[in-house]
Order: C-alpha cells, then sequence, then structure tokens
C-alpha cells in the first residue's frame, strides 16, 4: 500500500516537474545562475580590460570587500544614489494622480440617452464656441484652435463612449513609454524653441508685467504666510496623529514613524529658507512636536494598539506631508526670489540641460506617464469592490463627500494603495535607465545619473564588471528591504 | 488550439528563414571583412575605391572580383569597447590604439607594416605615439586631423570683420569675438549669432593649458597636472566667452537649435547660415561644405594660445582585430590604404588629411585644389600645423584610457556652475590620480614600472626648481619633449635623437 | 423635485466629464505635437505654430531612405523578436502554470514560491553575468541571444496560474473519469478556456519586448540587427536634429502600439488587475 502510494507520489512529482521543464531550465539559466554568478562577481576585479576574450591567461582575482569599501569610500555612489532617492519624490505624486484619475473615472457614465445628449450637445456648442472665439479674435493663433478642438473632440467622444475612451486616452502615455517617447519629450523640453517653452514665455511675461505690486517687502510678507501655512498644517497633522494612536488605530512605531516623516523637512528648511524666523521656526516647532508626543506617550493612551498596527497608513499619510512640506518650502524660497528673478528677467527654466531642472523634467515626464498607469487600472479595480452599501450607509448618516472618500473610500483602498507604493517604490530604485540613456546621458554632470545608468556606465562602458556587479548587489540588497518590509506588514496590516 | 500554436510556429519559422536569408552574410560567397567606421557617408565611396584598387591590383577570386567582400558596419552609439572584448567587433576597428591594444585586442602590425609603407616613419610625427603602445605598431591612419577653427569670411564680412589672423592670443581673440558679437546681434531681441561653436570642450582647454607649458599629465605621465594656474585660467576664460562675452553658444542654447543632421551634426549648416562665424573641426568637414550649394569662403586660424603653440593631432585608425577570422586578407586593406590610390582620393575628397604625408606636401592638388578657391589657405594651414606643432592628446599609459572623461567632467560641471574652476579641477585631478592608483593595484607588473617612473619625476622636479636642462631620456610625455625642446630646456646626449 | 435632481445630476456629469476632457486633452497632447511636426518644413519646426503650412508626408519616406539608418529592418528585427519571444513565453509560461495551477505534486508550492521572489529581483543583477554567459555562449550579436533569455518569464507563469486558478477543479475530474491524460487535459480543456489569459500574456510580452531597450542596447552590435529602441538611439545620435524626421519616426514606432492598445485593451486591463490585486 505504501509502495503504491510512494510510486503514485514520484508519478505525480515527474508529471509535475514534466509540463514545469521547459520553463524551469530557462528559469535556472537566466535568472537562478546569473543571480549566482553576479554575486562571486561582485568579489573579483573583473574587468574587461584586464579580462577578456583575448587574454585567456589573466584571471579575475578574489578581493574580499575591496568593491564595496570602494563603493561607500567614492562619493560616487552616494551621489547617485541621492539621484534616485530624489527622483522617487515623484512617486507619490504619480500615485496621488493615480487615485485621482481612478476616482474620476469610477463614475457611472452611462445614464439615460438625453443625459449623453446633453453633454454631447455642450461639448458641441463649447466647439463652435472656441471657434468662434479664434475667427472674431484674430491675434490667437491657429494653435490655440487645434487644442480646443481636439479637446471638444475628446469631450464629445468620451461623453458618448463613457469611461472607456477617457481611460483608453489616460493609458496611452503609459502604455507608450520607451525610447520613442523620451525622444518626443526631448523635443518637447528644448529650451529655446520646444512647444513647453513656447507656451511659457508668454505666461511668464505676464506674470511679471501683471504684478507690479510683487515688492521685496510683500514677497517675504507671502513667504512667511506660506511657512505660516505649513506650520499650522503641520500643527494639524501632528494631532490628528497623536489622537489616532490616541484610539488605538495606530501603534507607537507609527506614530514615531509619522512624526519623523512629519519633521524631516524642518532640517532642510533650517538650511535654506530665506528670513531668519522661518528657518528657526520649522526646527522649533518639530521639536516641540517631540515633546508634547513624549509627553502624551508618558500620559498613556486609552485603546491600546501593537507598536507596529496601522503602520501602511502612517507611511503613505507622512508621505504625503512629507512631500506637502517639502513643496511649501520651495513656494516659500521661490515667492521671496521672485521680485530678484523678475528683476532679471523671468526665462523659462532649460530643463534637461540644466543641473537643476533636469530633475524634476524627468519627474514631470513620470507623471504624465504615470496618471493613467496599471496603477490606475488597480484603483479602479479596488473602487469596483468596494460594497456599495458602505456609501449608502454613509449618504444615510449624511456624510460630506470629504467625509466619504476619508472613512470609506481611503481605508477600502489601502491594501492597492500599499502595493502600488511598493512596487513603485522597487521600479524607482531600479529606474531611471532608459530616461538617463534616451535623454541626458546621465547629464548634465551627472545630475541624471541613477544608480541603474551607473551600473550600465561601469559595467558595460568602462568595463568594470566586479564592481559594476557589487553596485548591483547594494541596489538589489536596497530592494530586499523594501520587498522585506511589504512581506512583513503588507498583508498584515492592509487586508484586515 | 494546437492548431494556432502549430500555425504560429511555422509563421516563426518562415521569418526566421526569411531573417536569416536576408542578412547581409548570406547575400555573397565570398569572404566578409567587417569595417567598424563611423557613419560617413564617404566611407561608403571608399568601400567602392578599395574594390576598385583590388580589382587594378591583381586582387581577385576566379570570377574576377574582389578577393573580399568589404562591409561597413557604420553606427556611432554602441561602445566599441564592449563589442571588441567580447569577440564581436568587426575585422578593422576604427579606433585609437592606445586604448585598445592594451586590452589585447589588436593584432601587432609593426613587422608587417615596415614591408607595405605604412609604418610609423609614413606618418605625420604628432601621430605615431597614438598607433603604438609599447614600442609596437598597432594601427595605422585612415586619415588625419588638426583640428582648428574654420571660419566663414563672408558672415564675417557681414558684420564688417575683413580678416582673421591664422595665429592669436586669448585676447586678441576675445576683442574681434566681441565686436563680432556686438554688431551681429544689435538690435536682436534673442542672440542669434555666434563668434564660434560651443566652447565646452576639451580641445581649447588643452591646448591653451599647453601653450603655457603644462600638460594634463606630468613628465613621466605618472600623475595628473590639471590643477595648476593655466588650467585654471584656461577654463575661466572658456566660460566667460560662453557666459560672458556670449561668443559661444552654452548648453541650452545648443539643444533648442534646429538644424539639418547628417554627418557632423547641425554645427555645419550653423556655419553655412552665418549663425556661427566658426567652427571647430579639420579639413575633412569640407566633405559637407562642398555639397553645399553655395561656396563658403574660408580661413582658418588656431585656437586661441599663448606662447607655445600647438594643437592636437587626431586620427580616425584602423586596428587588425584579433579576433578576426581572416586576419592575412584583412591585411590588404592596411595595403589600401597606403597606397597612392587611397591618399590621392583623401586629398581630393577632402577627407581629412591624407594618412601618409608625402603625397601632400609639394602637391599643388592638395595645397591649392583646381575649383575650390574659396577654400583659401586651409589646406596649407592644415598639412602646416600636421607636421610642425601638432601633438597628440594628453594620455597616460597608467590611467585607463576609459576614464579620460574626468577633465570633461570638470569642465561640464564648471559650465553648470557647480564649483570654482579651481575646485573641479583638482577634483579632475585626485580622480585622475585615483583612476591611477587603481590600475596599479590592479596590475603589479605596471606598478613596478610606475615607481621607477615616480623616482624619475622626483629627478625631474629637482632639476625644474635649480632651472637645469632636463634629459630627454626622461621624458616619456610627448608634449613635455617637445615643449622643452623648443624652449631650449631639454638635454639631449649626442647619441640620442629626440 | 425630481427634475431638479436630474438636471443636478446632468450638471456633475458635464463637469465631470470637463474635468476628465481637460486632463485626457493635456495627456495626449505631446502625442499631437509629434504628429503635427512630423508634418512640418524643417525651417518650421521651433515656430510657435504647431500647424505645418503643408503637411509634408514625404518625411516618413524620408526616413526611410536616410543612409545609415535601416528604419525598415529595425522594425522588422523588433516584431520577429517579440513574436519568438511572445510565442515562447506563452507556450512555457502555460505548461509551467498548469503545473501549478491544477498538478498537485510535493514541493509544488515551495517552487512556486521561488518564483515569486524572483519577480522582485532587480533584474540589473542578472543583466552582467547574462552578458557573460552569452559571450561564452557566442550568442551576442545574435537574434537567439536576444530571444532566450526573455522566453521564460516569471510574471508569465504567475499570470497564468492566476487565471488556471479560477477554472473550475469539476472539469478535470470530468477530463479524467473520460480517460484523459494530463497533457490531453491540458491541451483540449484547460487551454482553450485559458484563452483570454493567453491573449493578455501574448500582448503583455510582445509590447514589453517591441519596447525593450537594456538588453538589446548591450547585446546587438551590428546595425542591421537592431531593434527599433536602439535603432531609434542611433537616428537619435546620427539625426537627432533634423526634428521633423525624428518626430516622423517616433509616430511611426508609437503607432503600432496605440493600434494594439486600443484593439486589445479590454484584455490588458483585466490581464493587469488579474496580476496585481491579487499579488
Amino acid at each position: 500500500m505504501n509502495a503504491i502510494k510512494l510510486k503514485r507520489e514520484i508519478r505525480q512529482i515527474l508529471v509535475g516537474l514534466g509540463f514545469l521543464l521547459p520553463n524551469i531550465l530557462g528559469f535556472l539559466a537566466f535568472t537562478t545562475l546569473p543571480l549566482l554568478i553576479s554575486f562571486f562577481l561582485a568579489f573579483t576585479n573583473w574587468n574587461f580590460e584586464m579580462h577578456n576574450y583575448f587574454r585567456p591567461g589573466a584571471i579575475p582575482q578574489f578581493i574580499g570587500l575591496d568593491n564595496f569599501r570602494k563603493l561607500f569610500a567614492e562619493p560616487d555612489f552616494f551621489r547617485f544614489l541621492g539621484n534616485t532617492l530624489f527622483l522617487m519624490i515623484g512617486i507619490p505624486f504619480g500615485i496621488a494622480g493615480s487615485l485621482g484619475s481612478a476616482l474620476l473615472l469610477n463614475h457611472n457614465f452611462r445614464g439615460q440617452n438625453r443625459r449623453i445628449w446633453a453633454v454631447a450637445i455642450a461639448g458641441a456648442c463649447l466647439l463652435c464656441s472656441c471657434m468662434l472665439l479664434v475667427i472674431l479674435n484674430r491675434s490667437s493663433s491657429s494653435t490655440l484652435l487645434l487644442i480646443c478642438g481636439l479637446f471638444a473632440g475628446i469631450l464629445v467622444f468620451g461623453s458618448l463612449g463613457g469611461q472607456t475612451v477617457y481611460r483608453t486616452l489616460f493609458y496611452f502615455p503609459h502604455f507608450t513609454a520607451g525610447v520613442a517617447t523620451f525622444i518626443l519629450w526631448k523635443k518637447l523640453y528644448s529650451p529655446e524653441n520646444g512647444p513647453i517653452n513656447n507656451a511659457l514665455r508668454p505666461i511668464l511675461d505676464w506674470i511679471s508685467t501683471a504684478t507690479p505690486n510683487f515688492t521685496p517687502a510683500n514677497a517675504s510678507l507671502a513667504s512667511s504666510l506660506l511657512v505660516l501655512i505649513l506650520l499650522v498644517c503641520n500643527t494639524l497633522f501632528a494631532r490628528r496623529v497623536l489622537i489616532r494612536w490616541k484610539e488605538g488605530e495606530s501603534g507607537s512605531f507609527c506614530l514615531f514613524v509619522s512624526l519623523l516623516l512629519l519633521t524631516l523637512p524642518a532640517w532642510l528648511a533650517a538650511h535654506l529658507l530665506p528670513l531668519p524666523w522661518q528657518r528657526l521656526a520649522l526646527p522649533a516647532a518639530a521639536i516641540i512636536t517631540y515633546f508634547v508626543a513624549l509627553w502624551q506617550v508618558k500620559r498613556g493612551k486609552s485603546f491600546h494598539a501593537k507598536a507596529d498596527y496601522g503602520l501602511a497608513d502612517a507611511v503613505i499619510l507622512g508621505g504625503t506631508m512629507l512631500v506637502f512640506s517639502y513643496a511649501m518650502i520651495g513656494l516659500a524660497i521661490l515667492a521671496f526670489r521672485f521680485p530678484e528673478a523678475r528683476a532679471a528677467g523671468l526665462a523659462p527654466p532649460k530643463w534637461l540641460v540644466d543641473y537643476y531642472w533636469a530633475k524634476p523634467a524627468i519627474m514631470m515626464m513620470g507623471l504624465w506617464g504615470a496618471l493613467g498607469s496599471n496603477n490606475m487600472l488597480l484603483y479602479l479595480a479596488g473602487l469596483s469592490s468596494i460594497s456599495p452599501e458602505l456609501y449608502e450607509a454613509a449618504d444615510i448618516d449624511g456624510a460630506s463627500p470629504w467625509q466619504r472618500f476619508w472613512t470609506i473610500t481611503w481605508p477600502q483602498l489601502a491594501n492597492v494603495t500599499f502595493f502600488v507604493l511598493i512596487t513603485s517604490v522597487i521600479g524607482g530604485l531600479q529606474g531611471g535607465f532608459e530616461m538617463a540613456r534616451t535623454m541626458t546621458q546621465g547629464g548634465p554632470a551627472g545630475a541624471t545619473t541613477t544608480l541603474s545608468y551607473y551600473i550600465y556606465e561601469q559595467g558595460f562602458m568602462t568595463g568594470r564588471l566586479g564592481y559594476a556587479s557589487a553596485v548591483s548587489w547594494v541596489l538589489f540588497l536596497l530592494v530586499l528591504i523594501v520587498t522585506l518590509f511589504n512581506w512583513k506588514f503588507g498583508n498584515r496590516y492592509t487586508n484586515d | 488550439m494546437k492548431q494556432i500554436f502549430a500555425i504560429t510556429l511555422l509563421l516563426l519559422a518562415g521569418a526566421s528563414l526569411y531573417t536569416w536569408r536576408t542578412q547581409p552574410e548570406q547575400q555573397t560567397q565570398r569572404p566578409i571583412i567587417r569595417w567598424k567606421s563611423d557613419p560617413n557617408p564617404q566611407r561608403y565611396e571608399q568601400v567602392e575605391l578599395f574594390n576598385q584598387w583590388c580589382m587594378e591590383n591583381g586582387h581577385v577570386d576566379e570570377q574576377n572580383k574582389p578577393m573580399i567582400m568589404l562591409q561597413l558596419d557604420a553606427a556611432n552609439n554602441q561602445s566599441s569597447l564592449i563589442q571588441a572584448i567580447s569577440g564581436v567587433g568587426g575585422d578593422i576597428i576604427d579606433a585609437q590604439a592606445q586604448l585598445f591594444a592594451p586590452m589585447g585586442v589588436c593584432h601587432d602590425i609593426t613587422a608587417f607594416a615596415a614591408k607595405g609603407n605604412f609604418s610609423l616613419e609614413d606618418t605625420y610625427p604628432g601621430a605615431r605615439s597614438l598607433l603604438s603602445w609599447q614600442g609596437r605598431q598597432y594601427a595605422y591612419p585612415c586619415n588625419v586631423a588638426v583640428a582648428a577653427f574654420w571660419f566663414n569670411l563672408d558672415t564675417l564680412a557681414r558684420f564688417g570683420i575683413d580678416s582673421i589672423p591664422a595665429e592669436w592670443t586669448p585676447d586678441e581673440f576675445e576683442t574681434i569675438g566681441r565686436r563680432f558679437v556686438e554688431r551681429a546681434n544689435a538690435g536682436l531681441a534673442r542672440q542669434e549669432f555666434f563668434f564660434c561653436a560651443p566652447l565646452d570642450n576639451t580641445y581649447i582647454l588643452n591646448c591653451m593649458a599647453r601653450s603655457q607649458g603644462v600638460d594634463l599629465f606630468n613628465e613621466t605621465m605618472t600623475a595628473a597636472t590639471c590643477s595648476e594656474q593655466p588650467f585654471i585660467d584656461a577654463m575661466a576664460r572658456l566660460y566667460k566667452w560662453t557666459f560672458v562675452d556670449k561668443l559661444a553658444p552654452s548648453a541650452a542654447e545648443m539643444a533648442s537649435m534646429n538644424a539639418e543632421g547628417g554627418y557632423g551634426g547641425g554645427n555645419f549648416s550653423q556655419l553655412q547660415y552665418g549663425n556661427f562665424a566658426a567652427i571647430l573641426t579639420g579639413r575633412y568637414a569640407l566633405i559637407r561644405f562642398r555639397t553645399f550649394s553655395r561656396k563658403i569662403n574660408f580661413a582658418t586660424a588656431q585656437v586661441p594660445m599663448h606662447d607655445f603653440k600647438n594643437l592636437i593631432i587626431s586620427t580616425r585608425s584602423a586596428i587588425l582585430y584579433k579576433g578576426s577570422k581572416n586576419p592575412e586578407l584583412t591585411k590588404l586593406f592596411f595595403a589600401f590604404l597606403a597606397s597612392k590610390t587611397y591618399n590621392d582620393y583623401i586629398i581630393k575628397e577632402a577627407d581629412g588629411l591624407p594618412p601618409n604625408p608625402k603625397y601632400a606636401c609639394a602637391n599643388p592638388d592638395y595645397l591649392q585644389p583646381q575649383g575650390y578657391e574659396n577654400e583659401g589657405r586651409s589646406h596649407a594651414n592644415e598639412l602646416k600645423w600636421a607636421m610642425n606643432i601638432a601633438l597628440p592628446a594628453p594620455a597616460s599609459p597608467y590611467c585607463k584610457a576609459t576614464d579620460n572623461n574626468w577633465l570633461v567632467y570638470a569642465l561640464k560641471k564648471y559650465f553648470n556652475d557647480l564649483g570654482t574652476a579651481e575646485d573641479v579641477l583638482t577634483e579632475a585631478e585626485e580622480r585622475f590620480n585615483r583612476a591611477i592608483q587603481e590600475s596599479l593595484q590592479a596590475n603589479p607588473e605596471m606598478k613596478k614600472n610606475w615607481l621607477e617612473q615616480v623616482q624619475i619625476q622626483q629627478k625631474i622636479e629637482e632639476l625644474k626648481k635649480k632651472g637645469q636642462q632636463i634629459p630627454a631620456h626622461w621624458i616619456s610625455n610627448p608634449f613635455h619633449r617637445k615643449y622643452y625642446l623648443e624652449t631650449g630646456k631639454l638635454l639631449i646626449k649626442a647619441e640620442e635623437n629626440p | 423635485m425630481l427634475k431638479l435632481y436630474t438636471i443636478k445630476k446632468s450638471l456633475a456629469l458635464l463637469l465631470l466629464n470637463l474635468v476628465l476632457a481637460i486632463v485626457a486633452c493635456a495627456l495626449v497632447l505631446p502625442f499631437s505635437w509629434m504628429l503635427l511636426t512630423s508634418l512640418k518644413r524643417l525651417e518650421e519646426v521651433g515656430l510657435n505654430d504647431w500647424l505645418p503650412e503643408i503637411a509634408q508626408w514625404d518625411n516618413y519616406r524620408s526616413v526611410f531612405t536616410l543612409k545609415g539608418i535601416q528604419f525598415s529592418r529595425w522594425y522588422w528585427n523588433s516584431i520577429f523578436v517579440a513574436a519568438w519571444v511572445t510565442f515562447l513565453q506563452v507556450f512555457t509560461s502555460s505548461l509551467a502554470a498548469f503545473s501549478f495551477a491544477r498538478l498537485k505534486w510535493r514541493g509544488r508550492d515551495t517552487i512556486f514560491l521561488m518564483y515569486l521572489a524572483t519577480m522582485m529581483l532587480p533584474g540589473l543583477v542578472m543583466i552582467i553575468p547574462n552578458f557573460q554567459n552569452m559571450i561564452r555562449l557566442h550568442l551576442v550579436n545574435s537574434y537567439a541571444g536576444l530571444i532566450l533569455p526573455a522566453a521564460f518569464s516569471a510574471f508569465g507563469t504567475f499570470l497564468m496560474r492566476q487565471f488556471m486558478m479560477n477554472i473550475p477543479q469539476s472539469l478535470d475530474e470530468a477530463a479524467e473519469i473520460d480517460g484523459a491524460t494530463k497533457w490531453q487535459l491540458y491541451w483540449n480543456v484547460i487551454m482553450p478556456l485559458a484563452r483570454p489569459a493567453l491573449v493578455t500574456l501574448s500582448i503583455f510580452s510582445f509590447m514589453g519586448n517591441y519596447n525593450s531597450m537594456f538588453w538589446p542596447l548591450v547585446m546587438m552590435k551590428d546595425p542591421h540587427k537592431y531593434t527599433l529602441p536602439i535603432g531609434m538611439l542611433a537616428f537619435e545620435s546620427a539625426q537627432g536634429q533634423q526634428t521633423n524626421l525624428l518626430m516622423a519616426a517616433v509616430a511611426m514606432s508609437v503607432i503600432p502600439m496605440i493600434i494594439v492598445f486600443v484593439c486589445m485593451q479590454k484584455h490588458l486591463v483585466k490581464g493587469i488587475m488579474l496580476g496585481g490585486v491579487k499579488g
């Protein structure tokens, strides 16, 4: 009996493996084996110039941790890691964008016929009025007409075709992303006569003539106001975090994470903000927040939650706040410097050829692709799986749309958000190669060299394979940390 | 479902067959020799010329066709380095021997070259070190160039400048340039006319620094010396000319120019239309210029320099790839490069300087070509400079050739306002020196040699301090040899010939 | 009262449509600029006006005749390589997925977990040793070297498995009672039912390969064998300032993708949701 069972089991395994065989052979040959080789390579001085096809005698030597030592000793690695992380600031925007698109697209478009026609007619009217506008006002160019026509066309098609049409259009940029669209963007970003700067120039001219009142005194006032708003928002947010913690919606560890994310910009602000009080205010607020938090923690809380309960929410909310803070700090600096810049003549940025603008330019292009990406589709799927009863219950309670979003939609989508965030972070760590190779060659002066481009440069352009392997393994460790984080926390806290 | 898979498989098999059949290898029976070169349209003609030459000289097979089929692989965006070391380079690669020979991917052609009139003696003195490594020859030039400023005299005349000196100091360059830019752009909203093409290249930087006696590497090439004052001054000058005087467009201004492409890029059209008064190029540029319907009146000028006039010679030279399957047949190509047919072709078509200068010197077809009077003295100038003042680009045997971009990096950094000239150059010097240390670490034999040279360098420094002459055999850097010789600081023993 | 409600609803719908149309318009604008610029003469390219004076359809023909730019061959290569990869990927992935989803054997889940784990690995780690192996196998600069490493996909296996899991198990039992072997079960029962997933995977892998750049960039050295993405790089570096021709080339390389997407989007959307939500 047992022997028969054993025989059957062996048979089953053989059949199972038989079906698996073609795939697993390739898998071993092109994934597992390279992985092992790569690991060993990272500890050798393999260099194509020394050890190659034509020098069978020269054998790469084990040099222990030398590659890693060099990597951590030289500024390059950290600079390029910094570039990679900087480009990842775009991720929260991308996620917010795709969530927004999904929310917009999730409405039921297919109402009664009359409504559809109403919208279609409205679109056609708009088209006509745009045309009239252009015909009457000769100063407008045909380009404007064209854009209006495009807009009206989309509107008519969209209101007739509903979600599918918009979803298709939203998804185009992501779907076609590749060398071709990067080249397209390179041309769009042309500093002197690209369409982006051609459009910006009149706007900037208008701004500089339309703001004669914006004197330096007003500028510092505006800048101060922005910082004040940031302070208020930060305080409100910190309060919210503390309340969440007290009510047991998040654990102590999450409290710490949220506060850390919240107060990180303060240290940047201390260096960058133009006015002395601003430089003091944010760090001071941060310190006070910590003290209040400590005091609250000492007092204890009403509901007890495990230390890492609600981490996903904490990371997402804290991250959003972090980005918001950076944006406000940036705006404050911008406002302060505006009069000076206007005096010098407002010029549109030089995008890809400017050291400081190259990264934002690439991020903006990324955002273009991220609005309607796979993430949007995932959000759409998530939205459609929220049971309508929840909303009905909320309607009966008289909840505002804002409340509906925060109490129903957001928590119900938490697992999707977490998944999307993790995959974006992993993608972001490895990303940037194609853009850098196509648009900037890693320049200007290394501003857009990400780790993946660095690996390519070291491995395939200068031939230091051992060193490049070491870099790729450090990257691997970073990805692994994120993956483990996902593995440990993702399932536990988001699926309940 | 099975049928779908079967049909797909059949289709794919058909497609594979088609793909395989249409590969160039399948189109002919003759052995194919691949020539990796640049995407100059001229190369296609040179392939034709090669076939002709084969026929005339009896290098034919039974069917009276050239013995080999020379096939051009002309795409410039791939790193030929990786290609070469992974065994898939062309049989002939247009590459620097200095860079490729140390990796062991080139055939030594010394003996063969001596027999075939294309040894190092048969080319320009300044180019010799570019073609050899450790005293052996690995390459022979396809053509040679000494870049200089090529001025469009018509553009200059339009704004009231009649002539340009062939040699000038930076101050003279600046004065004339500023006058031009001021006059040309008077009343324009945006600057449209520039005195010259972008200046953010190391060619001018190196020449300017060398003209004050400093090279990127020291006399023994054991360390970088690019943080010395002449380099800093030269770099600051280039910056000033680009951003303050606006003699040349910045990277941003360049990125927005639309022009017809083609070989040589858009700069050529900018020169033709008068947006640039000058571009930095060599005689090979005439290939394109001669195709333009309007003839440009040219004058050439050296890059602005201080006392010691020098220019950098560059060659597009062919190496015989070690991975070639037909090395013997490939040698035919080198004989072709040395032939009068080829040299005359280069002279006639203006594809740079001919590999062998003897075909150009005193040749009226070269010095004053019929029907191209508008080109003025440009031919004579370039030949003169190539024979007399040209030097190879700075390089050190201890510094991996692929790392040579630190100077470029410094220049880019400085042009992006990421540090003072002194900062970026000091950093570049450190990076070069670190790169040297790295290659020494990997190669103990090289390290021994390096240590000896470092001691010699110390002795040189002492002599320099005392203001004494330095023995010629101590100096391995071709620049310093020439510089010291001409400034009388070189000690030459009777038995030595510099 | 009811009428007021309807009007309010209609207005909201109109507003929603307006917002969506504005965003969609902004997303599509770069493509319209591309198309219009590709029809311009070179002198018009930098002008503020997007419209060409007279549409230069010849630009598209010129792309194919530029010297050193073998655009049609690159097109062919891209499609050829992507088709092979797609075929192999679909075949091997569906086999493996069948084993993971429909067969029970000891160690199955462990191996599947291994597959899943590699989906998280950065592909960069594998590229250097893979390139080394390709040199050793003399596959550098060959179509096979492009096709083989891409032909075995953990993601494809995962996607197919997710789909096959949802096919009712009772079918297997019914087939077994009829005396079908596992091989017959695979071809005659599961595969026809898995057709939607097969289509999805085909699109994914085809488009993924049509667009892939890193591996062809390090592998292909012979301009005759370039695929479109690296061909476009070569185009850009050689003829980059001829913006109109460049845009014509960009348009030609993007349009097939747009067509595939518009025709196949239903399957794609399903596939993404299948692969994403459950992961």
